[in-house]
């Protein structure tokens, strides 16, 4: 009866899927940027600037739910599970910059099956993320929220087939040894986003089990 | 008057039985109020031991003995009673308070006593006739109203504080509480001793009617009687420490300065208007419906609702479960003694 | 059975500086490599040897959390920066180790601006460990724990220019040994910076609770 009459504070989850739509956005951004990589026509250093710009707008989203924290008596889900999932959301921003960015670092010329087949579970692990996070603050939506998580999960381990799956392929025989090395880093930074997403997607089922 | 055939050494074991109930009184929970401070180490365990013993004689200079009153001759008609009535009673609540105390259960010694009081009053008279239902009906009552004044301040406290706070983080208002606990707990302390030591008052003033030494008039009570009643649950509290606090803190919800603050100011609050209405009410109940609040205003699931509700029927138990042990213990008293 | 709330911060402080001390010893790791093998190998051990010391400082502090009545910070929160620092500690271990296992004897540049790096992140690290027994100066603290997140973000555009440099020109094969190893020393670098900005960020979930 006396939680209604505390200050609420509903910024918060607005924030937090604020930042989530960021973390869409970056991933479908570096999708395109796979999926037309080599076909000579797509601006992908404007791409990579899009990934780059949304982390920006990301680290400032999480900066400011950081000093929205220090600056709130209350807190509609516990202070450090606010705190560890813009940490969790934001560390999935970050990779999906280095994985535009490796592009670059790598000199990659070409995608491949694979590497379009991890961009496009990673853009569909975190919408995915995006709707689950947008879902956070309405309880009579937890179980939909949950097997979102759930879902997300399922994107993961699918992930990880497709990476050894991509990663047995560049060891077969007359192999580039170039092409071997860079691919093989690529594939497991691209694998990263999805640890990150399965991280921030088990966050939220830990607010939703505790807040239930 | 039966009792005036006793020895004054009966009288002088009866009154020392009282005083080491008090005692315990104070062993038990008097420093339920410190635990928070502990914690978060404003005051050593020892200070804080130390600040809370003060506290409870200090309440010696404040309360008048309303619930004194209450207990010695609101309860019970003083004519049915008898050393063996005392002797009962004391058992009665002495026994329900170490049953409890064993299987961890904060019940209130208070209402073992009242309970106890009248067990063996009745047990006594055969029939209800010496209950004044006045006293015991208020007494009854407010095992059901204590706890929710508790509840409703300790909960209004907390969101007080909350809006109060609302733009700053609980890590940077904690400089505030550091100093607010003190104040609340001390305030609690105060409250404890004031309600709980005039308890016991209550019964030696009782049994001094019983003797033919006083009368129901608080001028005939000697002050010796107040001033040992007082020391009793202080120097209880300083020996018993912090280790029961465990319990009321931990385990119903958690509390850290702030919570802690409200919590023991509701529970302050809410003994000194008792107190000053002169009602007996449990200190524990008290204490525990304004952890319940401020537990609820954070957040309804960190209360653990289980076990509130044992403790809920613990307390229902408390009277009728010591007026029968003393009743049983009158019983035995008249055989042996 | 209630130790004083200074054990705890002199542990946490005691950690972080067996943590500094092995960042500078793995700076100067870096900068003998090519000149002097000894001094590499007696470096190497050197960082073994502040790593198991940072291993009993953890023990130790786990030990105590247990026996513990009453903790000045959340218990959890000591518990997991514990963690994390003693994390810090072994991806330095782990950089030593790709040194010697890849037959690394050469340091360029980004190398050297690296470990620079993780000496000022670590060395922040200490002070803002050293600032937290205080509350009112929370703010240097956080101010620490943000700029430990910005020399991260820097060593991630150094890491990048530096595998760029090795990936840009295809070559033979020595060239594609020496971008195998290099890379892995990169990435190792850089692990520990980010080991650092993790620490980082669990002292700034730290300062947003109350004890």
């Amino acid at each position: 009866m006396f939680s209604s009459l505390m200050p609420q504070r509903k910024e918060f989850f607005e924030m937090l899927a604020a930042h989530s739509e960021q973390v869409v956005a970056g991933a479908n951004a570096t999708l395109r940027l796979i999926n037309n990589l080599g076909d000579g026509k797509t601006d992908l250093a404007a791409l990579v600037k899009e990934v780059n710009d949304h982390e920006e707008t990301g680290d400032q989203i999480k900066a400011k739910v950081i000093e929205r924290l220090h600056q709130s008596f209350t807190t509609p889900i516990n202070r450090d599970q606010i705190h560890s999932l813009i940490d969790d959301l934001d560390m999935t921003l970050n990779v999906l910059q280095s994985v535009a960015n490796a592009i670059g670092m790598y000199n990659i010329k070409q995608s491949t099956v694979e590497a379009r087949e991890l961009a496009s579970l990673s853009a569909d692990a975190c919408m995915r993320l995006n709707r689950a996070v947008a879902a956070l603050a309405d309880k009579s939506r937890g179980a939909e929220t949950l097997n979102l998580c759930k879902e997300v999960e399922e994107i993961e381990s699918k992930a990880d087939k497709v990476q050894h799956r991509a990663i047995a392929a560049l060891f077969q025989e007359n192999a580039n040894v170039w092409q071997t090395m860079k691919m093989r880093e690529f594939y497991s930074l691209q694998e990263s986003v999805l640890d990150c997403c399965q991280e921030a997607a088990k966050m939220i089922e830990e607010i939703l089990i505790e807040n239930s | 008057m039966e009792g005036l055939n006793m020895s004054i050494w009966t009288l002088g074991v009866l009154i020392f039985v009282a005083l080491a109930f008090d005692f315990m009184n104070g062993f038990h929970d008097g420093a339920n109020s410190i635990s928070t401070i502990v914690a978060t180490g404003a005051l050593t365990p020892k200070q804080a031991v130390l600040f809370a013993a003060f506290f409870n004689f200090a309440a010696l200079w404040i309360f008048q003995l309303k619930v004194a009153a209450t207990i010695g001759k609101g309860t019970i008609d003083p004519q049915f009673v008898d050393y063996y009535v005392i002797f009962g009673a004391l058992m009665g609540a002495l026994a329900w308070n170490i049953i409890t105390w064993y299987y961890g259960i904060p019940s209130s010694s208070s209402h073992a006593l009242v309970g106890g009081l009248v067990g063996a009053t009745v047990a006594k008279a055969q029939s209800g006739a010496p209950i004044i239902w006045e006293g015991f009906g208020k007494i009854l009552a407010f095992i059901i109203i204590s706890p929710l004044v508790g509840f409703l301040i300790g909960g209004f406290l907390m969101v007080l504080v909350a809006w109060i706070f609302k733009n700053r983080s609980p890590y940077q208002a904690a400089g505030f509480f550091k100093y607010a606990q003190l104040f609340a707990a001390g305030a609690y302390s105060l409250g404890h001793g004031g309600n709980d030591a005039q308890k016991t008052i209550g019964i030696i003033w009782l049994l001094m009617i019983t003797a033919g030494i006083a009368t129901k008039d608080v001028a005939t009570l000697p002050m010796w009687v107040v001033y040992s009643c007082y020391f009793a649950i202080a120097w209880g509290t300083y020996l018993g420490g912090w280790r029961i606090v465990k319990t009321m803190g931990t385990k119903i919800t958690k509390l850290n300065s702030i919570s802690g603050s409200c919590a023991s100011m509701g529970g302050a609050i809410a003994l000194g208007l008792a107190t000053g209405a002169g009602i007996p009410v449990s200190t524990t109940h008290t204490i525990t419906g304004s952890i319940i609040g401020v537990g609820a205003a954070n957040d309804v699931k960190a209360v653990r609702w289980a076990i509130t509700a044992n403790l809920l029927v613990a307390w229902v138990l408390t009277i009728p479960a010591s007026g029968l042990i003393a009743a049983i213990a009158w019983w035995i008293g008249t055989k042996f003694l | 059975m209630l130790p004083k709330r200074k054990e705890f911060f002199d542990l946490l402080a005691a950690h972080s500086e067996r943590v500094h001390a092995g960042a500078s010893a793995l700076q100067r790791l870096v900068s003998s490599l090519g000149v002097s093998r000894q001094d590499v190998a007696a470096l190497v051990e050197e960082i073994n040897m502040n790593e198991s010391s940072s291993d009993k400082i953890k023990a130790d502090m786990i030990n105590l959390l247990h026996k513990a009545f009453v903790t000045p910070l959340n218990r959890d929160q000591v518990y997991q920066l514990t963690l994390d620092i003693d994390g810090i500690m072994n991806t330095v271990q782990d950089v030593a180790m790709v040194v010697s296992d890849y037959g690394i004897a050469e340091a360029s540049r980004a190398s050297h601006e690296l470990a620079a790096m993780t000496v000022d992140a670590c060395s922040r690290l200490t002070r803002a460990l050293a600032s937290l027994n205080e509350s009112s100066r929370s703010q240097e603290t956080m101010k620490l724990c943000e700029e430990i997140e910005r020399i991260e973000e820097k060593s991630v555009a150094v890491m990048y220019q530096a595998i760029k440099a090795l990936f840009d020109a295809e070559g033979d094969e020595v060239a594609a040994m020496r971008a195998l190893r290099m890379q892995e020393l990169y990435a190792r670098q850089e692990k520990v910076l980010r080991a650092s900005k993790k620490a980082a960020q669990g002292l700034e979930g730290i300062l947003l609770q109350t004890a």
